[in-house]
């Protein structure tokens, strides 16, 4: 698989100019506080500490959703202390 | 009790949520971007940790170390850039981009082997995955402020501020932008058919992976590109690409399709 996609900068060129109706949809940037917690992401801080799984955990349980998941996980490794979240949001 | 190879490592982590945990796969193509500290075990010289670094610019190969949760077979990865920003006294600090995949402790280990004296990584944060920096991070106790601000006063903005739209973490991702009348079908599972294209980022290969977007600018899902760009462009009828991974609700477009 082709790696480093961000690299690359691409021209975004017209095959057929053609309008989007207003009625379907919704602009990325205009979805409301529901929608965005349905189809978001959180570019997180992570903290020294607990561990990348631990953390979206975490992000799961703050903001109640059903399901979450990390990209890149960013780990100490051969770590076998497990240190908790702030205080009162585990 | 302090263990050793316990660094601190901190930064950049995307959290995706419900839906969006669909497009995991996708985040991790794209590079990564870290600023650390690292510790020489005995005396060196400036002028050949930095050759060394230079040295270790470009494809490596490395095996991922022991205690790892993948399989430990060779494998090669692109070191973007890789610089030492300040030394002193046996430590440094370095930045390096690197393709995703690539253990930085490793990479650093290596080094130690290179110089002669060995080394290890003291602490690690990324500071960039993808099109996400850290400039627009936000700390768990930041999301839990605006968590509460929203559940308990129903003020947005802070929470709006913290949870972005997927679809800012594929800003730049190798897009083909489809017509409002082929999202359905997309959405339902159908292959991208030539007629459902309105723009497509260019240059792009037969067989490489692309985001398929509505004109919104929404993400709809993933699949592998089954011509080039440039016949994308050309093409009266064929498949343009085989959707791999849906992304979008089904019901947010209306069926446009001819039932038989």
């Amino acid at each position: 698989m082709r790696t480093l996609v961000d690299f690359v900068r691409f021209r975004t060129l017209v095959k057929e100019e053609c309008e989007t109706d207003e009625k379907y949809g919704e602009h990325p940037d205009k979805r409301s506080i529901s929608r965005l917690l349905q189809l978001g992401v959180v570019n997180l801080d992570k903290p020294p500490g607990p561990s990348s799984h631990d953390v979206s955990s975490t992000v799961k349980r703050i903001l109640n959703a059903e399901k979450a998941g990390h990209a890149g996980t960013l780990e100490a490794m051969g770590r076998s202390r497990r240190i908790r979240c702030p205080a009162g949001l585990s | 009790m302090k263990q050793w190879g316990d660094p601190g490592v901190s930064g950049v982590l995307p959290v995706c949520l419900n839906d969006a945990t669909k497009t995991i796969e996708y985040l991790h193509m794209m590079s990564k971007e870290y600023v650390g500290v690292c510790e020489i075990h005995g005396e060196f010289e400036e002028k050949a940790l930095r050759k060394w670094v230079e040295k270790m610019t470009g494809p490596i190969y490395q095996r991922p170390p022991v205690k790892s949760s993948v399989k430990r077979s060779l494998r090669r990865r692109i070191i973007v850039r890789f610089t030492v920003e300040d030394v002193s006294d046996r430590r440094f600090v370095f930045r390096v981009v690197t393709e995703p995949g690539t253990y930085i402790r490793k990479l650093l280990h290596d080094l130690g082997l290179l110089l002669g004296t060995g080394a290890h990584m003291v602490e690690l944060r990324r500071v960039r995955d993808g099109f996400l920096d850290e400039d627009s991070s936000a700390t768990l106790l930041e999301l839990y402020a605006g968590w509460q601000l929203y559940s308990k006063k129903g003020d947005e903005t802070l929470l709006r501020r913290l949870v972005k739209p997927v679809e800012d973490a594929f800003k730049g991702f190798p897009s083909v932008y489809i017509k409002d009348s082929a999202v359905a079908a997309v959405a339902h599972g159908a292959p991208l058919a030539s007629k459902g294209v309105s723009k497509i980022d260019h240059p792009l290969s037969k067989g490489d992976v692309v985001c398929i977007k509505t004109l919104k600018g929404e993400c709809v899902g993933f699949g592998t590109l089954m011509m080039s760009s440039d016949e994308v462009l050309q093409a009266k009828s064929g498949i343009v690409v085989s959707v791999e991974r849906v992304v979008i609700s089904r019901d947010l477009y209306p069926k446009m399709w001819k039932s038989h």
